[in-house]
């Protein structure tokens, strides 16, 4: 049996690569299962979603909980989601990013392998998705095939062309010259201190006596029925949402407060040198750039930040 | 800015999608009902937003209530409130908020009710026009000619054929003091008209457009834009009705009015459709309008001078 | 002063409101509880009665606004009665989850089509899962009781469930009785007014219901059925101090008729308890060895209790006026599980009286005979053929006349 996790955002793509991956298996004569991770999460939130590959019947209908390969369709994940989570001692980790495995800083066992490729790249020219938001699933898949053997390139190239919601062909083109670009093995290392490194969750949880509420990790002592008393802000770091972010210029800020009047996360404030994001919470939906009436605010990508 | 509260009452670190119009809606509607307000929400977008259990993100207290209730919990409320000792009932607002499925269809029993039998409470239906926390599905309100996941096109042009649900003259019928449509595209006249119904006392009714970019398959920059070329294109009217008499607001001059098209043509819901419904929803919104205007004038000038 | 008024089950309901000082009343009218609805609307109109009525468009809503109203920290009451309670289910299942003391009277009635507004368990019975508590009352008087009661079971903060007092249509609902209607001030000892600790409070912002996630879900429910389990020694206690209060006993789990050390035991729930113990009183008078338990809190279940009363018995003959379609009467089909494993009496389910059909002395007198000849069958066998009897159909009524 192999077990498969793919994470991606909401709106990425990451529960058709689990169903197409799926397919190209099942083409293959292996018995399949791919299945998201139910939540409620939102467009731009982490999200994932599983693949199960075996060549007797696959049965178990639990959720994957130390997967044989992890697949990370954004980079930004890595800062946001603890991605290697229960990954095997021999497991096999793929990233969608331009850089070379070696400068990953993935938190393995020495026994595990990193690979890359540039995937939105290669979905860009292959007019897959826009620049800010290319469409990976499919690249990925390629390289994929390549490093884990798991599926020919062939096969998977069939099922994309026979079942990809949209663009088959070029869906198809792009999964092939992933094939080819992706670059490793490169061995694992385990990493000291990256515990609690996370940015999607809180780092510094104060204590439940200034939270005013219930320490949400209590699991003792459970009032009757759940009533929600903890501030959102202290929980959920929408920050990790971001695929772009907003950079003020504050030569031309004329400090007018219509960015914090339409943001719709209460994510942008005016102080005396300009407005200032608060990229704890900012989605980066863009509507500050959008509506600043001077072109203060411009969006760019957020893996340059991470 | 001088008017506009600077006070939040609803937190970040909510669930909403990117560039969510509720969000909008719940920010500008609390900074003008203020804290002295309890909100209960149905199933819709809302009651997943403000984040999983432990996670709060309002500072006025929030009754979760089932799908087809927010009427009846409304009523609930206002009634408990006035058995309490502790509370002076007349200086708390008793809001209920549903989208426009909670609001317009599974919802619209408990409404009529609660507004025919005089609760005293703002009734919101904040309508990003289809079940979108379910994953935009058709409501009522889902306006003609829109993609949902359940008018999917297809081959047949299968999209959604009736018109949007008109839910101000479904309440008007009721005979409520007042009732407003607002848009978040219009933050100041939006905390005005919401300030203005807390001047009331009994049901009242607040349409809030609220658009929606995920579901409307729109950038999420353009959230506040789609909200404007929503009242240019008077696809969406501004106004108010007044112990029966009609108000149009913010009206555009003529010379800014824009055809529909221009509304329609930056969201994907619309992207399938041929040219001559384009024009047939161009007619609707034209005969729509006209409607109102000779309500505006009816009401004001025959009916009540 | 406490007086006695001659009135009918729904006025019972009614009063214990009145008496239990609900303040907030959201009901709508449906055969045979309508009679409920129009006297608390005397009560509040005439101001004997201090309450909010929310006079709603639908049974949903009447439950839903009982909701909101006691999740803001008020004493809720509603009313209702068959298709009523099918479609208040949604809204049950709320209250219990939101642990809310709502506490209601359901006139049992059947479920159509066709359609029948006369006596019958089923609408109750199908809510046994629901969270909420379940009172079975034998008469106008128990109805009463059985309201203060369950304010004051339900209001516990041990417990925080809703309940519901239920009560046989026609038989009990527009049957007039004697009925004691207790001084106010005795009530107002017995039953002081709701105090909540967490409620919808603009001073203390919270959110009631949100979205729990999967590891966290399960750990509530468990909270429920604890307290479930926790009512069933609220109930013996309450019971007692009610006695102690109005010298009464309402019978708190399971009423014990005349049950030392006979043969035959007979179970039975709701009004026809009480002309199955005429019945009882007669069949002893002939020298057999039976008595009779009334089944009086459904939920929570009674086990301990029944496989207590079973000990020594050879026959246990159960009457259930529902019937789960596919399997059994429900009450049958729990005792028998309830004693698995400790005692082994034969058990027969009757199926009796669904959809008002009338059960007569002469018909009770048979059944138990029916339950008494069991007595000469090998107590040994694994299943009684039948198992499950379904009494006084057309097609073989003369078997159920004398």
């Amino acid at each position: 049996m192999i077990e498969v996790r793919f994470h991606g955002r909401g709106g990425q793509g990451s529960v058709v690569a689990s169903e197409l991956l799926a397919r190209a298996a099942f083409e293959e004569g292996k018995d399949v299962q791919a299945f998201p991770m139910f939540g409620v999460e939102r467009r731009g939130a982490p999200v994932t979603a599983f693949t199960r590959i075996d060549e007797k019947t696959v049965r178990d209908h639990s959720k994957i909980h130390e997967p044989d390969i992890v697949i990370i369709l954004d980079t930004a994940l890595l800062d946001a989601v603890d991605v290697t989570e229960g990954l095997k001692e021999d497991g096999d980790v793929i990233i969608n990013t331009g850089k070379d495995p070696s400068e990953m800083k993935i938190d393995i066992e020495k026994d595990a392998d990193v690979y890359t490729v540039d995937a939105s790249d290669i979905a860009i020219e292959h007019g897959l998705g826009s620049e800010m938001a290319p469409i990976v699933n499919t690249a990925i898949l390629g390289a994929v095939c390549k490093a884990t053997g798991m599926v020919d390139i062939d096969t998977l190239s069939d099922v994309i062309l026979k079942h990809a919601p949209a663009k088959n062909e070029a869906n198809a083109k792009a999964a092939e010259q992933a094939h080819d670009e992706i670059k490793g093995p490169y061995p694992g290392k385990k990493l000291e201190g990256r515990e609690g490194q996370l940015s999607s969750q809180q780092t510094d949880i104060p204590k439940s006596e200034d939270l005013l509420c219930r320490d949400p990790e209590d699991h003792t002592d459970l009032p009757r029925t759940p009533i929600a008393d903890c501030d959102s802000e202290y929980l959920n770091k929408t920050g990790s949402w971001r695929t772009v972010r907003p950079i003020v210029n504050k030569d031309k800020c004329i400090n007018c407060g219509i960015c914090w009047k339409f943001c719709p996360d209460v994510a942008i404030f005016v102080e005396e040198e300009g407005a200032v994001v608060d990229f704890d919470f900012c989605k980066g939906c863009g509507i500050c750039a959008e509506e600043c009436p001077v072109d203060a605010i411009e969006m760019d990508k957020e893996e340059k930040y991470v | 800015m001088a008017e506009f509260p600077e006070k939040e009452l609803m937190n970040s670190g909510h669930n909403a999608c990117p560039g969510c119009g509720a969000a909008h809606a719940m920010r500008y509607m609390l900074k003008a009902l203020g804290k002295n307000t309890t909100v209960n929400i149905p199933a819709c977008c809302w009651a997943v937003i403000p984040g999983v259990y432990p996670s709060r993100n309002l500072e006025v207290p929030l009754l979760y209530t089932a799908f087809e209730t927010t009427g009846a919990s409304s009523s609930g409320i206002r009634a408990a409130l006035k058995k309490r000792d502790d509370v002076d009932d007349a200086e708390v607002e008793v809001v209920g908020f549903a989208g426009d499925g909670g609001t317009a269809d599974i919802g619209i029993q408990a409404l009529s009710g609660a507004i025919e039998r005089n609760t005293d409470t703002i009734q919101v239906m904040y309508d990003n026009e289809a079940y979108m926390n379910t994953g935009i599905q058709r409501s009522g309100v889902t306006p003609e000619g829109a993609w949902t996941t359940t008018t999917p096109v297809g081959s047949k042009g299968d999209w959604k054929k009736q018109p949007k649900k008109e839910m101000m003259e479904i309440v008007e019928s009721h005979n409520v003091p007042y009732a407003a449509t607002v848009n978040i595209a219009y933050p100041d006249s939006f905390v005005e008209k919401f300030k203005k119904a807390k001047e009331f006392s009994g049901p009242r009714f607040m349409h809030i457009y609220a658009p929606c970019p995920t579901g409307w398959r729109a950038r999420p920059s353009d959230a506040v834009e789609l909200g404007r070329l929503a009242h240019k294109s008077r696809f969406f009217p501004l106004f108010e009705i007044e112990h029966g008499k009609y108000n149009i607001y913010k009206e555009p001059k003529e010379d800014e009015v824009i055809p529909v098209k221009e509304y329609l043509k930056i969201q994907g819901r619309f992207r399938h459709l041929p040219e001559e419904m384009v024009e047939k929803i161009q007619k609707r919104v034209d005969t729509k309008w006209e409607q109102l205007k000779k309500k505006e004038r009816f009401t004001q000038e025959e009916l009540y001078e | 002063m406490s007086e006695y008024k001659i009135v009918t089950g729904n006025f019972a309901s009614a009063y214990g409101a009145r008496l239990a000082r609900a303040e907030v009343v959201s009901a709508y009218p449906i055969t045979p509880q309508t009679e409920v609805v129009e006297k608390i609307s005397e009560f509040v109109a005439d101001g004997d009665m201090d309450a909010e009525f929310v006079k709603v468009e639908s049974e949903h809503s009447a439950m839903a606004s009982c909701i909101a109203a006691s999740a803001t920290g008020a004493r809720a009451y509603t009313a209702t009665s068959a298709h009523g309670l099918a479609l208040m289910h949604e809204m049950l299942m709320w209250a219990a989850r939101a642990r809310l003391p709502i506490v209601m009277t359901n006139v049992n009635r059947a479920m159509g089509p066709p359609w029948s507004v006369w006596a019958d368990h089923l609408d109750t019975i199908a809510q046994k899962g629901s969270g909420m508590m379940q009172f079975f009352c034998e008469n106008n008087q128990e109805v009463l009781d059985s309201i203060l009661m369950a304010y004051k079971i339900s209001e516990d903060e041990d417990i925080m469930l809703p309940s519901m007092v239920v009560e046989d249509a026609f038989i009990l609902s527009h049957t007039r009785e004697p009925v004691e209607i207790y001084d106010q001030e005795l009530v107002d000892d017995f039953l002081p007014p709701l105090d909540m600790d967490q409620k919808v409070d603009i001073e203390d912002p919270k959110g009631f219901g949100s979205l729990v996630m999967p590891d966290w879900y399960m750990d509530f429910a468990k909270k429920l059925e604890e307290a479930m389990m926790e009512a069933k020694d609220k109930v013996k206690e309450v019971n007692k101090e009610f006695k102690e209060t109005f010298g009464r006993d309402p019978g708190g789990l399971i009423e014990e008729y005349k049950t030392d050390g006979v043969d035959v035991l007979m179970i039975t729930m709701g009004s026809i308890s009480g002309t199955s113990k005429d019945v009882i009183d007669e069949l002893r008078d002939e020298g057999h060895n039976i008595g009779l338990a009334r089944l009086r809190t459904f939920r929570p279940f009674p086990k301990e209790e029944i496989r207590e009363l079973t000990k020594d018995v050879n026959v246990v003959g159960i009457l259930d006026r529902s019937y789960s379609f596919g399997r059994a009467g429900d009450a049958a089909r729990e005792i028998k599980e309830a004693i698995y494993g400790y005692n082994s009496p034969l058990v027969k389910n009757y199926i009796v009286g669904l959809g008002g059909r009338d059960l007569t002395p002469e018909v009770l007198e048979l059944i138990m005979e029916d339950s008494l000849e069991l007595l000469d069958e090998d107590p040994d066998q694994d299943e009684l053929d039948p198992e499950v009897e379904w009494v006084d159909l057309r097609i073989d009524r003369n078997k159920w006349r004398r």
